[in-house]
C-alpha cells in the first residue's frame, strides 16, 4: 500500500487536533511551544537569508593557501572544542569514545583537507586523551576500485564495507567489557535516536542512478530492527557522515549491518548521515543518541570535518537548525574567494 | 529543456503568445516556430541545431530534385543517394560504437578521432525526413517548395525529440494553411498536457526508482521481485513515453497543429500484432510503410516466406532503432518471431477462438501477450544480453514462488491510478475526455439549454484538470527530474 496519502491525511488531522488541543489547554505549555515555534521559524528565515547572501560552500579552497591561514586555525580550534565537548559528554555516561579516521580519499588521491586535517585530528585526539585509529594507511594499501564504487561514485562498495567492518570489529572486541553507567527511563527517552525518518523504507538513487534500499527502524537509525530497552545486549553507536551511512549500498551491505552479523549479541546502531560533521555529532548525542545508552561510541571522522565547520556549510547542512553567522576570518575569506 | 520544467513553461508561453499574435501571417508564425524549435534544441547542445539544419537542407534538396525529374532511373538514383546521406549521420553517430566495440585499435580510434556527440532525437527526425523523400519519390506528395515551411515541420519542437514521427502527408500541409484552433480543441489539448504530465511526473518518475533498483541489483533479488520490477518497467516505459506523446500532442494542439495519437491502450492487446497497432503507432506506421511493405513486395516470389523474412528484417531494424546494443537486437528479433508465429497461425487461432468462450479466450490471450512483453522488456531494459539472461534465469527459478520484497512491491500502487483511469476512459477520444459521460444531461435531464450544458461541461473539466494538477504537485517524484527515458533513442 502506498501510505503517503494516508500519512498526509493523518498529518493534517494531527495538526488540526493539535491546534484544538492548544486552544483548549491555553496554558503555559502552549505559550512555550508557540515561542519555540516562532524561534524555529525565525532561525529558518535567518538561515535562508544567509544562504541567499552566502550561497557557496567551499571545501578544498579553504586550503588553497596552505594550512597556516587564520581561517583554518579557527576551524581547527572549533573542531577541537567540539571534540572536547563530545568527549566530556560521552564519558559522563561511562561509555567509551573512539575516533576512527576513515575516508576513501587516500594515497595518491589525497586532497588538502585530509593531508592537513588528518595529522591535526591525530594530534588533537592525543592531546585530549581520545583513542584515535587512523584507517587511512590500511585503505591506501588496497585497490580503490575494489573498496569503493569508482568511477561511478567514491563511497564504499560491498567489499569496502566488509573491509571497514573487519577493522572496526577489532575496536568492538577490544572494548567488550566497557559498560555505560547511565540508564534512562522510558519517559525520558526521545522518540528517535537517529535523524533518519522513522520507519523509512524506500529506494533512493542520490541523483546518480545508483538506486539503493534505505530502511530505518522506528528510532531513526539505519537498521532493520528496533533497539529494545531495558537493554540486554551491548550497545555500540556508530556516528559519522556518508562513510558510516553508506549511500549506494542496501541496508544489508552497510558497514553497520556487516558488523551486526559479526556481533549478534550486540546492537550496532548506525546514526550516520551524509554531510554531518563533529558539530552535528555533539547535538545529536545531546538530543537523541545518548538515550540509546551506548557502551561504545565510534565516531568516524576525517579532514573534511574541519573544513565542514565553515559557516556556509553549516547553514546548508547543520542539523541544529540555528543560523551560523560568519566570523571575521570567514567573511574575509568568502569575500576574497567569491565576491572579488 | 524538459517539458515538465518551469523553463519550458516560460518558453512555451512566449512562443504561444507570439504565434497567435501573428495569426494573420503564416510565414511569420512558422518563423516563430522554427526559431523557437532551434532555441529549444540548442538548449541540449549548441551543435544539435547545426546537425538538424544540415539534415533539413539535404532532405529538402533531394526531395526537390526527385520531384523535378520524371526520369525513373534518375529519381531512384537520387532517392538512394538521399537516403544514404541522410541516414549516414544516424548510423554513424548512433551505431558506430556498437560495431567498433571490441575491435581493439578501431575502438580507440573511433573514440578519439571520430567521436561525435549523438544528437538527441536524431532517430525521430531522421525517420521523418527519410519518410518525406520516399513519399515524394512515390508521388504520394509533392516536394514542399517553401524551405521555411518544411524546416518548421521537421524541427517542430513538440515532436522533435521523441515523436510522434510525423507523416508528411498529414502534418506538413498544416504548416501551410491558416492556423485555427477551437475552444473544444484547446480543452482537449490542455487535457492531453495535464494527463501527460501526470503520467510522466507521478507514475513514470516514481516507479523508475524501483525499476532501476531491480535491474541494477538483480543479483540480490528473488524471482518474484524481479518479475514485479520487469512489469513495472513496462508501465514506466508506457507512462513515460505515452506521457511525452500526450504532452507533445497537447502543445501542438494549442498551436493549431494536430499530431497523431501515438498510444491506444497497448496493454489491452490480445496479440502482439494488435499490440504494435496500439504502441508507438507513428513508428509502427513508419516501419509498415517504408520497410515492411517494400520488403514484402521485394520477396513476393517467396510466397509465405516473404512475410517471415520481411517481419524478421523489420523487427531487426526496429530493435536497432531503439538502441545501439545487442540486447535491443534480441528484443527486436523476439518480437519478430512472435509476429511471424501470429502471422502463420492466424487461421488456427481463429478456429480456436470459436471453440472457447470469447471472454476466456480474450483474457488468456491478453495475459500471454503481457507475459511475452515482460519477457522481451528484460532485454530492452537490461544493460547487456548477459544481464538479461541472468535476470531471466532468476525469474524462471523457484524463487519466483517466494514473496516479493515489500519495498519494491509497494511501487505497484503508483500504477493503479494510471491503469484505472485509462481503463475507465478507454472509449474516450483522450484520457481526460468527459464527453462520453454526458454529466450535464445526467444531472438535469435533457431539459437544459445547450449553452448551459457546455458551461457545466467546462466547469467540470476545469475542476478535473485542477484535481489532476494537485495530484501532480503532491505526488511528483521529489528528486531530480529523470530524463525522459525515450530521449536516448
Amino acid at each position: 500500500m502506498n501510505t503517503r496519502p494516508i500519512i498526509a491525511a493523518l498529518m493534517i488531522s494531527a495538526v488540526l487536533l493539535n491546534g484544538c488541543k492548544s486552544k483548549n489547554t491555553g496554558g503555559q505549555e502552549s505559550v512555550q511551544q508557540a515561542r519555540e515555534d516562532k524561534k524555529a521559524d525565525d532561525n529558518r528565515k535567518k538561515i535562508d537569508d544567509l544562504n541567499h547572501e552566502y550561497p557557496k560552500v567551499p571545501d578544498e579552497r579553504i586550503l588553497e593557501n596552505g594550512d597556516g591561514t587564520a581561517l583554518y586555525r579557527e576551524l581547527k580550534q572549533r573542531y577541537k572544542d567540539e571534540t572536547n565537548t563530545l568527549k566530556k559528554q560521552v564519558e559522563a555516561t561511562g561509555a567509551k569514545l573512539v575516533y576512527v579516521i576513515l575516508t576513501p580519499e587516500v594515497g595518491k588521491g589525497i586532497q588538502n583537507t585530509n593531508r592537513y586535517g588528518i595529522p591535526y585530528i591525530n594530534a588533537t585526539c592525543a592531546e585530549l586523551g581520545i583513542e584515535c585509529l587512523d584507517f587511512t594507511p590500511l585503505i591506501a594499501a588496497q585497490d580503490a576500485r575494489v573498496l569503493t564504487q569508482v568511477p561511478r561514485d567514491g563511497h564504499w562498495s560491498k567489499k569496502g564495507a566488509i573491509f571497514i567492518a573487519d577493522h572496526l570489529a577489532t575496536i568492538i572486541r577490544k572494548y567488550s567489557d566497557i559498560k555505560s553507567t547511565v540508564t534512562y527511563k522510558d519517559s525520558e527517552r526521545p522518540e528517535t535516536f537517529g535523524d533518519l525518518p522513522p520507519n523509512d523504507d524506500e529506494i533512493r538513487d542520490g541523483g546518480k542512478d545508483m538506486p539503493y534500499h534505505v530502511q530505518a527502524n522506528s528510532q531513526g537509525l539505519r537498521m532493520n530492527h528496533d533497539v529494545k530497552f531495558p537493554k540486554k545486549k551491548k550497545h555500540i553507536l556508530l556516528m559519522g557522515d556518508s562513510a558510516i551511512f553508506c549511500p549506494f549500498l542496501n541496508n544489508e551491505f552497510t558497514v553497520s549491518a556487516v558488523l551486526q552479523q559479526m556481533f549478534p549479541d550486540a546492537e550496532i546502531m548506525n546514526s550516520g548521515i551524509i554531510c554531518y560533521t563533529i558539530e552535528d555529532y555533539v547535538t545529536l548525542w545531546n538530543e537523541k543518541a545518548k538515550f540509546a545508552e551506548p557502551d561504545l561510541v565510534i565516531v568516524q571522522t576525517n579532514g573534511g570535518d574541519i573544513t565542514d565547520l565553515f559557516f556556509t556549510h553549516r547553514n546548508h547542512f547543520s542539523r541544529s537548525g540555528k543560523p551560523f553567522l560568519p566570523s571575521a576570518n570567514e567573511e574575509k575569506f568568502y569575500k576574497e574567494t567569491y565576491q572579488r | 529543456m524538459l517539458f515538465n520544467t518551469q523553463g519550458f513553461a516560460l518558453f512555451f508561453a512566449i512562443i504561444l503568445a507570439c504565434y497567435w499574435l501573428l495569426f494573420k501571417w503564416r510565414h511569420l508564425q512558422n518563423l516563430v516556430l522554427l526559431g523557437g524549435s532551434m532555441y529549444f534544441y540548442a538548449q541540449l547542445h549548441y551543435s544539435f541545431p547545426i546537425y538538424l539544419s544540415a539534415i533539413i537542407i539535404a532532405s529538402y534538396l533531394f526531395a526537390a530534385l526527385i520531384d523535378k525529374t520524371d526520369n525513373q532511373v534518375q529519381r531512384k538514383t537520387l532517392l538512394v543517394i538521399g537516403l544514404c546521406i541522410i541516414s549516414a549521420g544516424l548510423v554513424y553517430t548512433k551505431y558506430s560504437g556498437l560495431f567498433f566495440n571490441g575491435v581493439k585499435g578501431l575502438e580507440q580510434w573511433q573514440a578519439s578521432v571520430l567521436h561525435i556527440l549523438t544528437p538527441v532525437g536524431i532517430s525521430f527526425y531522421t525517420f521523418s525526413t527519410l519518410g518525406y523523400i520516399t513519399d515524394v519519390y512515390r508521388r504520394k506528395i509533392s516536394a514542399e517548395k517553401n524551405l521555411l515551411t518544411y524546416a518548421t515541420y521537421i524541427s517542430f519542437f513538440p515532436h522533435l525529440l521523441s515523436g510522434p514521427i510525423p507523416s508528411a502527408a498529414t502534418i506538413l500541409p498544416q504548416f501551410s494553411k491558416k492556423a485555427t484552433v477551437s475552444l473544444s480543441y484547446i480543452d482537449e489539448s490542455i487535457g492531453e498536457i495535464v494527463w501527460g504530465l501526470f503520467k510522466k511526473m507521478v507514475v513514470a518518475d516514481n516507479i523508475s526508482l524501483a525499476v532501476s533498483f531491480c535491474f541494477s541489483q538483480y543479483q540480490d533479488l528473488n524471482g518474484s521481485t524481479l518479475f514485479i520490477g520487469v512489469m513495472l518497467f513496462g508501465i514506466q516505459l508506457y507512462a513515460d513515453f505515452s506521457g511525452y506523446s500526450s504532452i507533445a500532442r497537447g502543445l501542438a494542439g494549442l498551436l493549431g497543429i494536430e499530431l497523431i495519437q501515438n498510444f491506444r491502450l497497448p496493454f489491452s492487446s490480445k496479440s502482439v500484432t494488435e499490440y504494435w497497432r496500439r504502441w508507438h503507432i507513428s513508428l509502427t506506421n513508419w516501419f509498415y510503410e517504408y520497410i515492411y511493405n517494400p520488403l514484402v513486395v521485394t520477396f513476393r516470389h517467396l510466397d509465405r516466406w516473404s512475410i517471415v523474412l520481411s517481419l524478421m528484417i523489420t523487427f531487426f531494424i526496429s530493435g536497432l532503432w531503439h538502441g545501439a546494443g545487442w540486447q535491443f537486437v534480441v528484443w527486436g528479433l523476439l518480437h519478430g518471431v512472435a509476429m511471424v508465429y501470429e502471422a502463420l497461425t492466424r487461421k488456427r487461432r481463429k478456429q480456436l477462438s470459436k471453440k472457447v468462450p470469447s471472454f476466456i479466450y480474450n483474457v488468456c490471450s491478453n495475459i500471454f501477450v503481457l507475459l511475452f512483453l515482460g519477457f522481451s522488456w528484460v532485454f530492452f531494459r537490461a544493460a547487456s544480453v548477459g544481464d538479461a539472461i541472468h535476470i531471466l534465469s532468476r525469474i524462471f527459478s523457484t524463487s519466483i514462488l517466494s514473496s516479493p520484497t515489500q519495498y519494491v512491491a509497494k511501487y505497484i500502487t503508483w500504477c493503479l491510478p494510471l491503469i484505472a483511469i485509462e481503463w475507465i476512459q478507454r472509449n474516450g477520444e483522450y484520457s481526460m475526455d468527459m464527453q462520453q459521460w454526458r454529466i450535464p444531461e445526467r444531472i438535469t435531464g435533457n431539459t437544459m439549454s445547450p449553452q448551459r450544458a457546455v458551461w457545466i461541461n467546462y466547469s467540470i473539466k476545469v475542476c478535473l484538470y485542477l484535481l489532476v494538477c494537485i495530484g501532480i504537485y503532491l505526488f511528483y517524484k521529489k528528486q531530480d527530474a529523470a530524463e525522459y527515458y525515450y530521449f536516448k533513442f
